[in-house]
């Protein structure tokens, strides 16, 4: 039985049993795995495709053998897209449920997917080179069942937030607009969502810190969330937060184009794809450099392990 | 009558007569020379309205002066008592098995007009208290909104009485346009009201149904209104006098060539005034709401003009916009004579302009329904259809395709939204019914304005923007100050359009006439030398298959027309080299086929690539390919990242 005070025992094994090392602090990059983060786009990219496809289908079916194919959704005034969306509409709850269960799934591959991302970013071969992708794998598998609870937790726990802050906030616009007026008793409605908002995104700080303490630490959810807890300070919050703002930026920059391209076809759209993917790549990079901020703030707080390779 | 005839020209009113010229004042111009010039005042009301904004009640008196105007001697008048409709839940208004449209949220405080005298007075005979001998509702029948009044005497033809009123209202909580929410006030229906008499001595009376607005004769306006100091007051026609007084403002507004009389009171309200093509527009809105009057006033600046050009010259000196605040919202996006409600949040963003929208459609009624006096129960498609189709035209004519919105790349239009709402219902019932017959508010709302519109905007598409205008021009000046029916409508675009577009909008309206261009079939392969069997020259030759070496290809294209409406539409043929050929085809009969022939094979064809049918049952079958091929590159980049964006907000 391992003696719990043995940190080493925690350490998070590799695909061939061979321990991996724990990094020093500074050394938990992103940038170090660029291949995972890489990776990891590239799971995004087949989770839209197998998310859109049912939409894209109906599509085909209805316009993709018309001369100008799909460009004609474009077409001014938008008749055409309208009137698709209305005949469809009786798919809309078919389509729903699709994207709830290719949501459902997605999400909790993500957690593993995390998982291996904070093993890339926390530790590395006894040479110090990465791990690689599928030994991360098969290292963060002790760490989902945790991991997926914490992220369950913090979903339902964001979700009701999420209802209670509507509500709340219906109930004051509609409750102050006689005394204070419509646009004041919306001003009272917003800052409660906002502060409901801004306890939504602490959770979300802390579910990310606690998800990336299991896996430093290999121990179990409480004891997460409490080295989360301990880890939490507003420069980390901060940290979380201007990568959030920095991560809609791109957002727009791809909507701009969109709007300026439209329906065009041809180089055009190659352009727009590729813009489109780099906008989720770039996404995908700003996340990973957040969790690897979240890994270095765990390990600031958590004991040293023993970093010997076996 | 001297105090009548003082009236009118205060208020720039000739005699009840046609095509007079315009007094000073008014402001006709050349170009609207063929139109009347004032209406035949029928029915005119002097009152002061008092407003209790505590109680929500509002003390009315005053005068009703009256002419029978039509052939045959009267020997009963019909008052309107619409406020009765919010009296209990056994009114029509209440009790109708109605769902959808608007008018459906439960009523929080009732409503009622008590009429407490009502006193003919006739040169040389003695005044009488009608109201004894009032009939407020039928046998049977709970609903107090159309009472019948019977007269001691007849009255002749031509001839008029005076009426001395007095009455009390109970505002009901916001419902249907009128009412009150918090300190708003918004007036309208308050008034006993005659019925119009038509012409032939039937009256158009009715109860206050759900669905159904209102029908009445043309008079001139005088009411004052008081109100408490700190309220401000908006209504009908221009201020002539304004005073405070004991704590109490005091309003007198005077309007002629009007047909109703609506005003608000709330001590909320900001306001922004402009002059826009000589009207005097002033906009009454919540605090808060600066950025909504602001684009208020914008559409209004287009819109003046612009209907003006089309209909013929807004007549009157003002224009009143009401924007309530949201907790009164039902009051929004309804017409009165030179007062209009809008609607809309104060955040409305700008990429779906509604605001514009409510604030375009409602000012339209200016025209059909104020100008053009339609019967609104009986024909809802004349003022609600013609009206959202000038409505559609204005904001295309204004923003462009993205009338109704943009964004990413796709814009969306007021057309295309009416065309596919529209086309919903095209099976269910006719378009031109009168409003109560109407099986649910859905329909009403589907065909009596959606429907409507995209039979005039189809109209317009296949034959053209000006036939289109002068047909609905000369519509709207030939019976300005008028009370027209559906047939002068029909006839207006048979003068303009034709016979056969004529056909078409009567089909429309009345026969739930309907339309599917299909391309069925698209053929196309290599030119073939002859093969088979022939007996030439005595002799029996076997001529085996064999490619044409030209180069050249043959084929065909089957369009298919189903339904009860025709229209000549475009057949549009592309080539496997992205070249086009469009061929016209009158489509009066059931399908046509159209030959190709050509040195590049035919790839698809499209019926009516331009959408001009827009009462097109289906869209989706307009088009046809060669040979089968599935391509969505564009919605699949955009549906991927959109989905890959959403995941990410999702997944940890």
């Amino acid at each position: 039985m391992d003696d719990p005070l043995d940190d080493t025992c925690r350490l998070p094994r590799g695909a061939e049993g061979d321990r991996l090392v724990l990094l020093p602090n500074h050394a938990m990059r992103a940038r170090r795995c660029s291949r995972a983060v890489a990776a990891l786009w590239v799971w995004e990219v087949l989770a839209g495709v197998a998310t859109a496809w049912p939409v894209v289908a109906v599509v085909r079916s209805v316009y993709g053998s018309h001369p100008h194919a799909d460009a004609i959704l474009w077409e001014p005034g938008g008749l055409a897209l309208l009137d698709l969306l209305v005949r469809s509409l009786p798919l809309s709850g078919a389509l729903l449920a699709h994207l709830a269960v290719v949501a459902i799934f997605v999400a909790f591959i993500g957690v593993l997917l995390a998982s291996a991302l904070f093993v890339c970013i926390g530790f590395g071969d006894p040479d110090g080179g990465s791990p690689g992708l599928r030994r991360a794998l098969l290292a963060s598998l002790p760490a989902f069942g945790p991991s997926a609870a914490i992220f369950a937790t913090a979903l339902v726990f964001e979700a009701s937030l999420a209802a209670a802050s509507l509500t709340l906030a219906g109930l004051a616009a509609t409750g102050f607009e006689r005394s204070l007026g419509d646009v004041a008793a919306d001003g009272v409605a917003l800052s409660l969502v906002g502060v409901c908002a801004a306890a939504a995104a602490v959770a979300g700080v802390l579910q990310d810190v606690a998800r990336a303490a299991i896996v430093r630490t290999g121990t179990g959810v409480r004891e997460g969330v409490r080295t989360a807890l301990r880890a939490l300070s507003t420069s980390l919050i901060w940290s979380w937060g201007w990568r959030a703002v920095a991560s809609v930026v791109p957002i727009g920059f791809g909507a701009l184009l969109a709007e300026r391209l439209g329906g065009r076809g041809g180089f055009s759209l190659t352009l727009l794809f590729a813009v489109h993917q780099a906008v989720i790549l770039a996404r995908t990079a700003l996340r990973a450099s957040w969790l690897a901020r979240a890994m270095r703030a765990v390990d600031a707080v958590s004991r040293p392990l023993h970093t010997h390779a076996r | 009558m001297a105090v009548v005839a003082t009236l009118l020209s205060w208020v720039g009113v000739g005699s009840a007569s046609a095509v007079s010229p315009p007094p000073d004042g008014t402001r006709e111009s050349a170009s609207d020379a063929p139109i009347r010039a004032h209406a035949d005042l029928v029915a005119s009301y002097t009152f002061r309205a008092t407003l209790d904004p505590v109680g929500h009640t509002v003390r009315g008196e005053g005068t009703i002066h009256w002419t029978n105007a039509s052939s045959v001697p009267v020997s009963e008048l019909w008052v309107h008592l619409y406020l009765n409709a919010f009296k209990n839940d056994r009114s029509d208004f209440l009790r109708e098995p109605i769902l959808g449209f608007r008018g459906s949220a439960p009523i929080q405080d009732w409503g009622a007009i008590d009429v407490r005298t009502f006193v003919m007075r006739r040169p040389g005979k003695e005044s009488v208290d009608l109201w004894l001998h009032s009939d407020l509702h039928r046998k049977e029948d709970e609903d107090e909104t159309d009472a019948r009044v019977p007269l001691p005497t007849p009255v002749l033809p031509g001839e008029a009485i005076d009426i001395d009123v007095t009455w009390d209202d109970k505002l009901p909580s916001i419902l249907e346009r009128t009412g009150y929410a918090g300190s708003f006030h918004f007036v309208g229906q308050w008034f006993p009201k005659i019925a119009r008499l038509e012409p032939n001595g039937r009256w158009a009376h009715f109860p206050f149904h759900r669905l159904a607005e209102f029908y009445s004769d043309f008079g001139i306006y005088d009411v004052t209104v008081d109100v408490p100091s700190s309220f401000v007051i908006g209504a009908t026609g221009p201020v002539v006098e304004r005073r405070i007084e004991g704590g109490r403002r005091i309003e007198r507004h005077v309007q002629g060539d009007v047909h109703d009389f609506a005003w608000s009171a709330y001590d909320r309200f900001d306001e922004k005034e402009e002059t826009i093509d000589g009207v005097d527009v002033r906009v009454l809105f919540p605090r808060g709401y600066t950025f909504d009057a602001t684009r208020e006033l914008a559409t209004l600046r287009f819109a003046i003009p612009h209907f003006g050009s089309l209909y013929g010259r807004y007549p009157y000196s003002v224009l009143t916009v009401v924007h309530p605040p949201r907790e009164a919202a039902e009051a929004g996006g309804m017409e009165y004579p030179t007062l209009i409600t809008t609607g809309g949040a104060w955040y409305a963003p700008l990429f779906a302009p509604m605001v514009e929208l409510v604030t375009m459609h409602e000012f339209g009624h200016q025209y059909f329904y104020g100008l053009v006096a339609t019967d609104e129960v009986s024909w809802p498609f004349l003022d609600e259809g013609v009206n959202s189709y000038a409505e559609e035209e204005a904001l295309e004519a204004w923003l462009g395709a993205g009338s109704l919105g943009q964004w990413s790349g796709f814009t969306l239009s007021d057309a295309a939204v009416q065309a596919v709402l529209g086309n919903r219902a095209e099976h269910d019932e006719p378009v031109a019914q009168a409003a109560p017959l109407f099986r649910t508010g859905e329909d009403y709302s589907l065909l009596v304005y959606e429907r409507t519109a995209t039979i005039l905007e189809t109209l317009r598409r296949v034959y053209g923007d000006e036939p289109i205008r002068r047909a609905l021009g000369r519509y709207a000046r030939r019976f300005r100050f008028e009370h027209p029916g559906p047939d002068d409508l029909a006839r207006s675009f048979e003068v303009e359009v034709g016979a056969r577009a004529g056909d078409a909008l009567h089909a429309a309206l009345f026969n739930e006439g309907w339309v599917d261009y299909t391309v069925s079939e698209v053929s196309s392969r290599s030119s073939e030398t002859a093969a088979g069997i022939f007996d030439r020259d005595g002799k029996r030759v076997t001529l085996p298959r064999g490619k044409n070496t030209g180069g050249a290809y043959e084929g065909w294209v089957l369009v298919t027309r189903r339904g009860t409406l025709s229209f000549p539409v475009d057949i549009e043929l592309t080539r496997e080299d992205g070249t086009t050929e469009r061929v016209r085809w009158n489509a009066e009969e059931a399908s046509t086929r159209i030959p190709y022939h050509g040195t590049v094979a035919l790839s698809g064809a499209v019926v009516d690539p331009e959408h001009a049918v827009l009462l097109d049952d289906d869209l989706s079958n307009n088009h046809a390919a060669a040979e089968a091929v599935h391509r969505s590159p564009r919605v699949t980049e955009r549906l991927v990242y959109w989905a890959e964006l959403l995941l990410q907000a999702l997944v940890p």
